[in-house]
């Protein structure tokens, strides 16, 4: 039995490591490559207009260009394995791994901060809708993705400064504060503004789960059992849509992070987002290539932990242990 | 085209288009429109704040805002749409062909795409274009090395579905090429897909580019652009607002009417949206599933809100905690109190709810007929008699959309009702006995324990055993017969005094269906329960009901004893409707005269036109066929019979070549096939598959489907395809007419009948019908089987055919395999229908249920 329980987890583990393995080794050949879509020769680039012969050389030599490309793909990824890094800064010679690592839990933060407020947006919201269905709080919800697909994150950022900073001068116009409470007055904002940007397709189709689940054949085997409204609608239904939902902000998480990066800029918060600004106005190439491979990863991470998740919250996912699980039914049952 | 004109219809397409030709129309006219030149600096006049001379001010360089702005709209609209070019086309094929073939070719491309996912869009486009270079050329060239994931990933998805579609299918068994299938059948139905998505995708592209352009990375200055002119407003963010907020207006905008517009596409290009007609057998429950559009607008008509349901006019209302104990107080408002257990229903008219407060068609009308407590009155009809609108009514759970009109349904005492799909009655994220409890408390006042004591006491009067651990499980745990027994001990917690039953048995294996009856049987008469039971099957009702109405289009047709309608039915339709029904011959009484019976004589010398040699087929990760083997001679007729698992439709799947063998053979003239047939073999094996609704492309008329396969066979020459379409059809009883129409505006047994006449159309040796029948109505059956038979006389085709249901293969073939999980346990001749060698065998044909008519 135990036995049994413990072959079962390994094998789990062993289908998601066959599942994460290809997509973090695509990761890192793409992060690879991304110096090589560079026109003609990358250390000229880096360098600009005025270098000298000499300089771009040694460059080359630094970053490995002189090396054949499987040389240097294999240095890279032995780097990338084993110290989580893609080479030092061009600019303050400190290991990429480093300058990221000192700045990500700031980002982290706006990111939590803007689920958080992304769920307090939406469920009230979706809920109304999906309840009074073509009331005023639906006809709402309907024309919001298409206002809020059009809307620059950063565009969302500047109009809360102008609003609550500038106007109402309720929160600080930009940059972290220190002291009690501060940093989270100063997030607040951007997190507000990325929560904005995410809440309107989850919504959307919280809502469209919502009617889904409300419109299930076994609703009305609830109901015509009589039993209470109240508990079809929060032990049934809410809980039906909720699955779906968690598995949608786990594929928001890319664009959660991407929104966070530009959103920063406009706040001027010293994380990853300006890492990689200014390490793109300063051509510091290897600290591009680990901004953009840690948030991949982080993005891979985040996906595969919440389709664990959802596997152990959703018992049509989980393996059986009452009794022996149904065929499934190709045929006879009509469909 | 009438897409066109679905357009004009749409408010989304109309409100989006207007305002895109006026964006556009000002981003054309921008040297005319525009009042100052683009970059025109004026370094007295900067940061003037909106007058008449500069309507939206003048930036920190004194530049006019308005002219930049329409400047502007013409450098991003440009970029945005030559961006969006490459995407789309490079991810619509990936996504066709990665669906289309599976395999390493879909891992691999699902890989990349998976790949290319991780990273966050802004991330990888900012990176992209800073390695490239800033600028028009980076940004097309970041787009299309990032933008085509969203395409390929809903298109594989769908592709990989319609995969699976019987007309895909037919269209790959018809002999079509790969590249025919992909560009003539499944590219037209995934392309409105694309479209939709495409206009979102300019949108994103659009706010891409802008973003771009406000960190410095895209289209660059002095050219104008809405990003850019963001960014240089926002050093003046406290003073100037509206240098930053009108720009992003224009964005905004833009972005607004596109998304309309996909809207609208969207909406319009769904073939037959919201037309879908229902099968007969399945859906009839008063679910809105079949015909619900997208996520976007579609959800007219799913749900009500979660008011407490409407009540009929007693009964069932507040009668929960145990007031309904025989005492004959029905709480009726209309007419004379009740009895417990007594219906009472007059006049009854139900109706469509139409849009507003008129009413609708009315689907039951003037219905009247009333039930004696303890009595079990069966309803008979065909979809879309009213027959289920009836016992919702009783129930006082109108589906959404209809609404008693006029007229009263009432009963006394309790009621409850057992519904149709057990698959998808039971909530599939709670323990059945969590759910069992929650109608055992809405019934009745107690402690937790008392409701977990009758919890298992319920679960015991329905025959399931284990009840500890049944109570335990998840409803996916549980087979179909056992989730039937949950639903019946669902209602039975209620103490009902009606028990409703809406085809109970319909979606569960005949010898299940035989076990469940006699649960409802046993029920009735040791609790008194009055019992409703509305079927499509006369068979079932007359084996469980002592009166029976007969009905049709919402009308009763006839109603009596259940042995007068059998024995002499009045009027037409019930007789009609009798002889519809295919009869079974009477079992043998003995049981071992059967085993004594010959085992059947092949059926000729000659050598078969088929042949099946221990054929080994596995349906993912199972062995779904195992060592298998059958005989068809030429013109022959084989019946394959057996409940759901039994492996029957993946071993006709693998006859017509679409899975490949394990083990085994399969011979055709004598001739061995390999995995991967040629054409010429493809053609001889036609498969008919079973659902009637998807076994048509619903983007090809009748005559473009039958056509495609004469031409591509060359079976008729140009200028006769026409004539032969026409005779196709009226081979298979179809006018030619309909030639013209779509899949949509056919009736299922119209469709079925398009679907033989396209197996006939390549003239093959056999045709494997799989459940061929199984999903139309009585009437349209009987007469797709009298087809079907005369089809074999007259063409001389062997006959392959999978059925669940005895009285087809009875009427039909005159040799018998009967499967089970996989396995052969019997073939026979006709005498297996009167006595059956295989105990298995001699099962299934006891649990049909009969119509005592000869009796």
């Amino acid at each position: 039995m135990k036995n049994d329980r413990l072959r079962r987890a390994l094998r789990a583990v062993g289908r998601i490591t066959a599942r994460i393995v290809p997509v973090m080794l695509g990761v890192v050949v793409a992060v690879f490559f991304l110096l090589r879509l560079v026109p003609g020769d990358p250390a000229a680039m880096i360098l600009g207009e005025r270098a000298t012969p000499e300089s771009v050389a040694q460059l080359r030599a630094r970053l490995g260009l002189d090396q054949p490309l499987w040389h240097q793909f294999t240095d890279f990824l032995v780097q990338v394995v084993t110290r989580f890094d893609t080479g030092d800064s061009l600019v303050t010679a400190v290991p990429t791994r480093e300058l990221i690592l000192a700045r990500a839990p700031v980002s982290l933060g706006i990111v939590v901060f803007a689920v958080a407020l992304a769920v307090i947006i939406a469920v009230p919201l979706a809920l109304a809708a999906a309840l009074r269905r073509d009331g005023w709080v639906d006809h709402l919800v309907r024309v919001l993705p298409a206002v809020g697909m059009g809307m620059p994150l950063f565009w969302i950022g500047l109009l809360l400064i102008i609003v609550f900073g500038v106007q109402l001068r309720w929160f600080p116009v930009g940059g972290v504060g220190s002291g009690p409470g501060e940093p989270l007055r100063s997030l607040f904002l951007p997190s507000l503004a990325v929560a904005l940007g995410m809440a309107p397709p989850l919504i959307r189709s919280l809502r469209a789960q919502l009617l889904e689940v409300l419109s299930a054949d076994f609703v009305t085997t609830l109901r015509a059992a009589q039993v209470p409204e109240r508990r079809i609608l929060w032990c049934h239904v809410v809980r039906g849509a909720a699955l779906p939902t968690l598995t949608l902000l786990s594929v928001n998480t890319a664009y959660l992070i991407g929104g966070t990066l530009v959103v920063e800029k406009v706040f001027g918060i010293d994380g990853l987002g300006t890492l990689l600004f200014q390490s793109i106005g300063s051509r510091d190439f290897p600290v591009v290539q680990g901004v953009a491979l840690y948030c991949a990863v982080l993005v891979v991470l985040v996906t595969t932990l919440s389709g664990v998740l959802a596997a152990l919250l959703d018992p049509r996912l989980r393996v059986s242990d009452a009794a022996e699980p149904a065929r499934p039914t190709a045929e006879g049952v009509a469909r | 085209m009438n897409t066109l004109g679905r357009l004009r219809r749409s408010p989304a397409f109309v409100a989006g288009a207007t305002l895109l030709t006026l964006i556009l129309l000002a981003a054309l006219l921008a040297p005319v429109l525009a009042p100052y030149p683009p970059n025109a600096q004026n370094l007295t006049g900067g940061l003037l704040p909106p007058s008449p001379e500069h309507w939206f001010g003048t930036d920190q360089l004194g530049r006019d805002v308005l002219s930049r702005m329409l400047f502007a709209a013409q450098t991003d609209l440009r970029i945005s749409v030559l961006a969006a070019v490459a995407p789309f086309v490079i991810g619509v094929t990936v996504g066709l062909i990665t669906g289309y073939f599976g395999g390493a070719v879909d891992w691999v491309g699902s890989r990349v795409i998976d790949t290319v996912i991780a990273f966050p869009f802004y991330v990888i486009i900012i990176a992209i274009v800073f390695a490239v270079g800033a600028g028009e050329g980076g940004i097309i060239v970041a787009f299309a090395l990032v933008g085509w994931v969203g395409y390929a990933r809903v298109l594989r998805a769908m592709t990989a579905s319609l995969r699976e579609s019987g007309w895909v299918r037919a269209a790959r068994g018809g002999g079509l090429s790969h590249a025919r299938v992909l560009l003539r059948h499944l590219l037209p139905n995934v392309l409105p897909q694309a479209i939709v998505l495409l206009a979102t995708e300019i949108v994103l592209i659009m706010v891409a580019i802008v973003t771009l352009g406000y960190l410095g990375l895209g289209i660059q200055p002095p050219t104008p652009d809405w990003g850019t002119m963001i960014s240089d407003g926002q050093a003046f963010i406290t003073t100037h607002w509206w240098l930053s907020a009108l720009p992003g207006l224009a964005v905004v905008v833009t972005g607004v009417s596109l998304s309309l517009i996909g809207d609208g596409v969207g909406d319009a290009l769904r073939v037959g949206a919201g037309r879908r007609g229902r099968s007969g057998r399945t859906g009839r429950s008063g679910r809105v599933s079949r015909d619900r559009g997208n996520a976007s607008g579609g959800f007219a008509r799913v749900a009500k809100p979660l008011a407490s349901p409407q009540r009929s006019s007693a009964g069932s209302g507040g009668s929960g905690s145990g007031s309904g104990s025989g005492s004959g107080s029905g709480s009726g408002a209309a007419g004379a109190a009740l009895r417990a257990g007594e219906v009472r229903v007059r006049g009854l008219r139900v109706a469509a709810e139409a849009s507003g407060a008129e009413t609708g068609p009315a689907l039951v009308e003037g219905l009247s007929f009333e039930v004696q407590p303890g009595e079990a009155v069966g309803i008979v009809g065909e979809s879309g008699s009213g027959k289920t609108l009836t016992l919702r009514a009783l129930l006082g759970m109108m589906p959404v959309g209809t609404r008693i009109a006029a007229g009263e349904a009432s009963a006394g005492g309790p009621v409850r009702m057992v519904f149709q799909d057990p698959l998808t009655a039971l909530d599939p994220l709670t323990r059945v006995g969590v759910q069992l409890r929650e109608a055992v408390e809405a019934a009745h006042d107690g402690t937790r324990s008392d409701a977990l004591r009758r919890v298992h006491e319920l679960l015991e009067q329905v025959r399931l055993p284990h009840t500890e651990r049944i109570a335990r499980a998840y409803p996916h745990q549980l087979s179909g017969g056992q989730r039937q027994r949950v639903v019946i001990a669902m209602a039975l917690a209620g103490d009902p005094a009606l028990l409703l039953c809406d085809e109970p048995t319909t979606a569960l294996d005949v010898t299940v269906q035989r076990s469940v009856l006699e649960l409802l049987d046993e029920l009735r008469r040791s609790r008194g329960i009055t019992l409703v039971f509305v079927s499509h099957d006369l068979a079932v009702v007359s084996s469980l009901c002592d009166r029976v109405i007969v009905m049709r289009g919402g009308r009763a047709v006839e109603s009596g004893d259940t042995a007068q309608i059998v024995q002499s039915p009045r009027a037409p339709y019930t007789r009609a409707l009798l002889d519809a029904v295919p009869a079974l011959p009477q079992l043998a009484s003995d049981s071992r005269s059967g085993l004594a019976a010959e085992p059947p004589k092949r059926a000729s010398e000659q050598s078969p036109v088929l042949e099946v040699r221990s054929a080994r087929v596995a349906y993912g990760r199972t062995i779904a066929v195992d060592g298998v083997s059958l005989a068809v001679p030429a013109g022959g007729a084989l019946g394959i019979v057996g409940e759901s698992g039994s492996g029957k439709t993946t071993l006709a799947r693998a006859i017509a070549g679409q899975l490949p063998l394990i083990a085994g053979e399969i011979l055709l003239d004598g001739q061995q096939q390999p995995t991967s047939r040629d054409q010429a073999s493809r053609r001889a094996v036609q498969l008919v598959p079973q659902d009637p609704y998807s076994s048509l492309d619903p983007r090809m008329t009748v005559g473009q489907t039958l056509g495609e396969l004469l031409r591509a066979h060359r079976i008729a020459t140009r200028a006769a395809v026409q004539a032969s379409i026409a005779a196709l059809l009226e081979s298979v009883r179809l006018d030619p007419a309909l030639a013209r129409c779509y899949p949509h505006e056919l009736s299922g047994g119209q469709r079925q009948r398009v679907a033989i006449a396209r197996a006939l159309a390549v003239e093959p040796r056999v045709i494997v019908a799989d459940e061929p029948t199984s999903a139309l109505d009585v009437s349209v059956q009987a007469s797709v089987v009298e087809l079907l038979r005369e089809l074999r006389n007259t063409t001389g085709v062997a006959l392959l055919l999978v059925s669940h249901d005895l009285a087809v293969v009875h009427e039909l073939c005159e040799e018998v395999l009967v499967m089970r999980e996989g396995e052969t346990v019997e073939v026979g001749g006709s005498t297996f229908f009167t006595e059956p060698r295989s105990t298995y065998g001699r099962q299934l044909l006891a649990a049909v249920p009969r119509l005592s008519r000869q009796a």
